[in-house]
């Protein structure tokens, strides 16, 4: 190994530390489980049809990115330090920040069309539906995430995250609707918050706060 | 064997001419830390280099007083916070070190 290459890993172990803490883990798993929370609260709370999704989705991903924003504040920093990375991450990170940009407007679009009723025209096996469009909606734009962060655990969350729709067409036969997508998207999205947790913990336990 | 003699002269001599304040393993790895990013606290390099909080203090001190690293005290709340970030003079000098060593180290394994 060249000391070129010597440095840019040490770069790179410097980097990935910060995902040491799994708060990318719990605010990923959060995200994909409140899919299928966001049925069970818009039932509860007896929210008119399309908004029974909208909005328990919405306030479900604000607690998400509230975690993750207060949690790097208040938790990791004082813990782990402060790290200012150099221009190369510093472009990548602002292609992300783009990216992301583009999928909240594209997914604010997705959460609109139940209310157009367009989904009820289409004529698609429901499994073969399910598994094109988890992984086309949700894989897909999913995988640049873990690319822009060098983060390789988000690749199998990207995953996870695509299969929670074809999992829900799995269940539908054993279990009646909406627990059939409560299910599948508290499997996957809650293996991700056990793991995220696990890191969580590690994370304490490795870096004690300093008095 | 006069001739072998000059030739390890040769290959030793840069050695003399290195850099004495980042050659000790402990700045090495400071130096190498803050090179490769653009800034980071004491909690941070601490965490990532292992060494104790009066160690890194020590070997920060020496840094500064040499004009390699530059050192911002500030409050984040009420918390002070100390930023760290390599000088032109301390980028440049790792730099030098770093041909210097390889120059040093590529002649000893052709020999």
């Amino acid at each position: 190994m060249s000391e070129d290459d010597e440095l840019k890993a040490l770069e790179r172990k410097a980097y990935r530390s910060i995902f040491d803490d799994g708060i990318w883990d719990l605010f990923m798993g959060l995200i994909i489980l409140s899919i299928g929370l966001s049925t069970f609260i818009g039932t509860i709370l007896n929210l008119p049809e399309g908004w029974d999704t909208i909005i328990p989705v919405l306030i479900m991903n604000i607690i998400a990115f509230l975690i993750f924003y207060l949690g790097k504040k208040f938790i990791t920093i004082p813990r782990m330090g402060f790290v200012k990375f150099g221009p190369k991450r510093k472009v990548k990170q602002l292609k992300l920040k783009i990216f992301l940009l583009f999928m909240f407007l594209v997914n604010i679009i997705l959460l609109f069309i139940p209310l157009t009723g367009v989904l009820r025209n289409i004529q698609i096996q429901p499994l073969m539906l399910t598994l094109v469009l988890g992984l086309g909606a949700f894989t897909l734009p999913f995988c640049v995430v873990p690319y822009y962060l060098e983060f390789t655990r988000l690749y199998f969350y990207a995953f996870l995250a695509g299969i929670g729709l074809f999992l829900t067409e799995m269940l539908n036969p054993i279990v009646s609707s909406p627990l059939d997508i409560i299910l599948s998207f508290a499997i996957t999205g809650g293996a991700i918050v056990i793991i995220g947790l696990y890191y969580f913990i590690r994370f304490l336990k490795k870096y004690p706060l300093s008095e | 064997m006069a001739k072998k003699k000059a030739e390890s002269d040769d290959i030793i001599q840069p050695l003399s001419d290195i850099d004495k304040i980042i050659h000790e393993p402990a700045r090495l790895m400071i130096m190498s830390y803050l090179y490769v990013v653009e800034s980071a606290d004491f909690v941070f390099l601490r965490n990532q280099t292992g060494l104790t909080d009066g160690n890194l203090s020590s070997h920060l001190s020496k840094l500064e007083t040499a004009g390699y690293v530059e050192v911002e005290k500030k409050f984040k709340g009420k918390k002070p916070q100390t930023i760290l970030k390599l000088s032109k003079q301390g980028r440049e000098s790792f730099e030098v070190y770093r041909k210097k060593m390889e120059r040093m180290l590529s002649g000893l394994s052709e020999k």
